[in-house]
């Protein structure tokens, strides 16, 4: 028996588990999660630019202050 | 398209089922003889052979996995193509002595298939013993000629523990088949 007889045969096992092994599947999953991992980072890029925003433009988003003390200053 | 499918195609003799085929296993049929060949050319001539062989061989085949099945015709192919390669730079004794051996191996070719049938199945029962990322990486390794820096990476490992990985399943391959009485 040679090293060629087993890595030949290894050729012939069943197609199952040929398939299992797929390095290419594993590669496009790696891509996926990268992919995935991406957008999720610029998910919580945008709701923090938003929440900024949100924070800094609209100030008074509860109730509003009573404006009528100043109503008889004089400029 | 299911390969369910493109091999109802292949039974259909419809030679959509090339197409078919190349469109979705194209790429992996090429990694498979590149890594076994490491010429591209080569590879493209493997993987058209490929569909050549699936084509002849389904029907009557059905295979129950395309994908092992097609990758399966593509390695071995390819490593025909690697032997016939490396024998056009050996020398007139080494191709002489070939050709003696086939004579011997006339005589011995039932014992001979017996030998490799009892081997696959040894080698079968001892992959299914292993645990799940064990057989990946051996196989990934044996099977489709990866290099260890490139298995490494893709499982956030360090080479040296992918080689001692690899190293210890070896030993046990050779304690297995010892075990299952095949000579080493």
């Amino acid at each position: 028996m040679k090293n060629d007889d087993i890595y030949r045969e290894l050729g012939n096992i069943d197609p199952d588990l040929i398939a299992e092994a797929d390095p290419t599947a594993t590669m496009v999953k790696k891509k996926r999660r990268a992919r995935r991992t991406l957008a999720v980072i610029a998910a919580c890029f945008s709701v923090l630019i938003i929440s900024a925003s949100l924070w800094l433009f609209v100030p008074y988003s509860g109730e509003l202050e009573d404006l009528s003390r100043y109503s008889e200053s004089e400029y | 398209m299911e390969d369910k499918r493109i091999i109802e195609l292949f039974w259909e003799r419809s030679e959509t089922a090339i197409e078919e085929t190349a469109k979705k296993y194209g790429r992996y049929l090429r990694y498979i003889a590149a890594n076994v060949l490491g010429d591209e050319l080569d590879s493209e001539e493997i993987e058209n052979g490929t569909y050549l062989r699936a084509w002849n061989s389904i029907p009557p085949e059905k295979p129950n996995s395309l994908k092992g099945y097609l990758a399966a015709i593509c390695r071995n192919l390819a490593c025909n193509r690697y032997n016939a390669n490396t024998a056009k730079k050996r020398g007139e004794r080494e191709l002489a002595l070939d050709e003696l051996s086939e004579c011997v191996a006339d005589s011995s070719q039932d014992s001979d298939l017996a030998e490799a049938f009892s081997l696959r199945r040894a080698i079968e029962v001892f992959l299914r013993s292993l645990d799940t990322r064990t057989r990946i990486i051996f196989l990934q390794r044996y099977f489709y000629t990866c290099p260890v820096r490139e298995i490494a990476e893709r499982y956030g490992m360090k080479e040296s523990t992918v080689t001692m990985l690899l190293f210890r399943t070896r030993k046990k391959l050779k304690g297995h088949l010892m075990k299952e009485g095949i000579d080493l």
